[in-house]
């Protein structure tokens, strides 16, 4: 076999820790900002989450100088429009994105806006569509699970046409993201757990993917280790800042190594779960990542028997002999799954989600073949296959 | 480097040629190809100014088979370099290997870009040799050597005479 190739590509800044909001100001003004917008939702701010934003950067010397609040749960073209208008009119010069998957994904979208020019962000689709940086940008997730601060896409529907307009770019790359552990203290035990999966799949497919590469398998498995590890201590107790940045980091570490190896049949299936059962994301994460495991045990016994390491420690790994150690990682995400369907009641199968009708599973089988994550699946997948991945997943 | 061109430039006519008669004959690819609108357009080329096909769905529901316009395609594939085109189309490597390693950029929505793949991934395994395909696919369906033979004849024969 020849020698292969990858590509890794990482420019993220990554401010991360005690007092992290503090150092945003220092931040902007090496970029020579200081009029910057806020975009966040309205459930980010009833958290209180805004407030220690807002602070930090007014005790710094560049406060919000607007703010855009109307993210929905799934940003569109025509809410991207809006913010950019908001950027214009208050005549800002760097965005401050606080939030979740939605409010990063529309201040990536806004960005193109106000730094290309136009309305109309359909004209910036396409690989090179983007030829420059764009304006300064900062990212503070307020769950631990998507990775979007450090990934170069950007999901954003067309109500229009009633589809998801993918961009791609590294310049769509935040110039820096900000995990601090005040940020996601408050974020309930069932999300906390839910984003937790969806981050520990991201991880885990990266892995296993077959774009994995040797530097995203480092950053994989340093974010399976700090994600198994934390999520227990933060479901222990919730204000513990510790376990909570522990958490909080092992996600965007798992979105480094994504966005170089992607996601593969997990996210396929999920994807589609999400759009027609309304399942929540890392739900679907969770209770399929076991299965689609196992499916991919043909081409990747080795990679998942390797994911022991993180997932068990040490001690454990080198106790289970080398052939068993593929069913024993696999076991390990089992378990973890059980402990946090008894502590917070995340479900284990598709039939205990409640949302999802067994006639319903080939036709999301079917969907899942369109979907752009199967391209990187290590093994071949058709409608036969995804559907028994989903009928295993059923009970 | 003149006859890796060439190759390639012969590979690219034969996959417009073998789609454009799969279109036509081919239940598998014509039901892949039906859900897309009249006028799709789909490109593969080799950067920066390779071989290229370019192909249009045409009001009938089959392929047509035109010269690369200015016009930009609704899905487009394109190998870096021309090295790249031709490890795919020699089969060193599976196509998914080479989307994986970054060798082409897929222009265009990922949901088209998976339906062209199962569309190429027909045509190679009614072409060609079984061990051949093994190496250009990530796996080779399980047909019956007569339902293969049977297809396989159907559009070698509307390849060669359409």
């Amino acid at each position: 076999m020849s020698v292969p190739y990858f590509e890794f590509f990482a420019p993220v800044k990554i401010l991360a820790g005690n007092r992290a909001l503090e150092h945003i100001s220092y931040e902007l003004s090496s970029l020579s900002a200081s009029r910057p917008l806020l975009v966040t939702d309205p459930g980010v701010r009833k958290a209180g989450l805004v407030e220690p934003v807002a602070r930090a950067l007014s005790e710094g010397g560049t406060p919000f100088v607007a703010t855009f609040e109307d993210v929905p749960a799934d940003s569109s073209t025509k809410v991207v429009a809006a913010c950019a208008r908001v950027y214009r009119d208050n005549r800002c010069d760097a965005i401050v994105a606080v939030g979740g998957g939605s409010v990063i994904d529309t201040s990536k979208g806004a960005n193109i806006l106000v730094s290309e020019g136009g309305d109309d962000v359909h004209r910036y689709l396409g690989a090179g569509a983007l030829k420059r940086a764009l304006r300064p940008f900062f990212v503070i997730p307020t769950t631990a699970g998507t990775g979007s601060e450090v990934t170069i896409a950007a999901v954003i529907a067309d109500p229009d046409r009633g589809v998801k307009l993918a961009f791609t770019s590294p310049y769509l790359l935040p110039h820096a993201a900000i995990v601090d552990p005040r940020m996601t203290l408050t974020l309930p035990p069932f999300l906390t757990a839910a984003t937790a999966m969806d981050a520990l799949t991201h991880a885990t497919e990266a892995y296993i993917g077959l774009a994995k590469n040797p530097i995203s398998d480092a950053y994989a498995t340093t974010a399976i280790a700090k994600i198994v590890q934390a999520l227990p201590r933060v479901l222990a107790r919730p204000l513990d800042e510790e376990a909570r940045f522990d958490l909080a980091l092992g996600a965007t570490i798992a979105g480094v190594a994504f966005s170089s190896s992607m996601t593969s049949l997990v996210h396929a299936l999920g994807h589609q779960l999400g759009a027609v059962c309304h399942l929540h994301h890392g739900v679907c994460m969770g209770l399929l990542l076991p299965y689609a495991l196992e499916y991919n045990l043909a081409a990747r016994s080795v990679e998942i028997g390797e994911l022991l390491l993180p997932l068990e420690g040490p001690e454990a790994y080198a106790r289970v002999m080398s052939g068993d150690r593929p069913r024993a990682a696999i076991a390990s995400i089992r378990k973890l799954r059980d402990m946090l369907h008894a502590k917070v009641g995340l479900p284990r199968t598709l039939s205990e989600t409640g949302k999802v009708q067994r006639d319903q599973l080939p036709r999301l089988a079917k969907m899942a073949l369109d979907d752009g994550a199967l391209a990187f699946n290590p093994v071949a997948v058709g409608h036969a296959d995804a559907l028994s991945v989903l009928e295993r997943a059923w009970a | 480097m003149q006859a890796a061109r060439a190759y390639v430039a012969f590979m690219m006519k034969f996959i417009a040629r073998g789609l454009c008669a799969a279109s036509r004959v081919d239940e598998v690819v014509r039901q892949e190809l039906s859900p897309l609108p009249a006028g799709f357009t789909f490109e593969m080329s080799v950067l920066p100014a390779g071989p290229a096909l370019r192909l249009r769905k045409r009001d009938d529901g089959t392929f047509v088979s035109g010269e690369p316009a200015d016009a930009r395609p609704d899905l487009a594939i394109r190998f870096k370099h021309l090295r790249h085109a031709m490890a795919s189309f020699t089969f060193q490597e599976p196509t998914a290997r080479s989307f994986a390693d970054d060798r082409m950029v897929v222009d265009g929505d990922p949901a088209l870009a998976m339906r062209m793949q199962r569309m190429l991934d027909r045509l190679l395994v009614l072409t060609l040799p079984h061990r051949v395909a093994e190496k250009a696919l990530l796996r080779v369906p399980d047909l019956k050597t007569v339902d293969k033979a049977r297809a396989a004849g159907r559009l070698w024969k509307e390849m060669v005479a359409p």
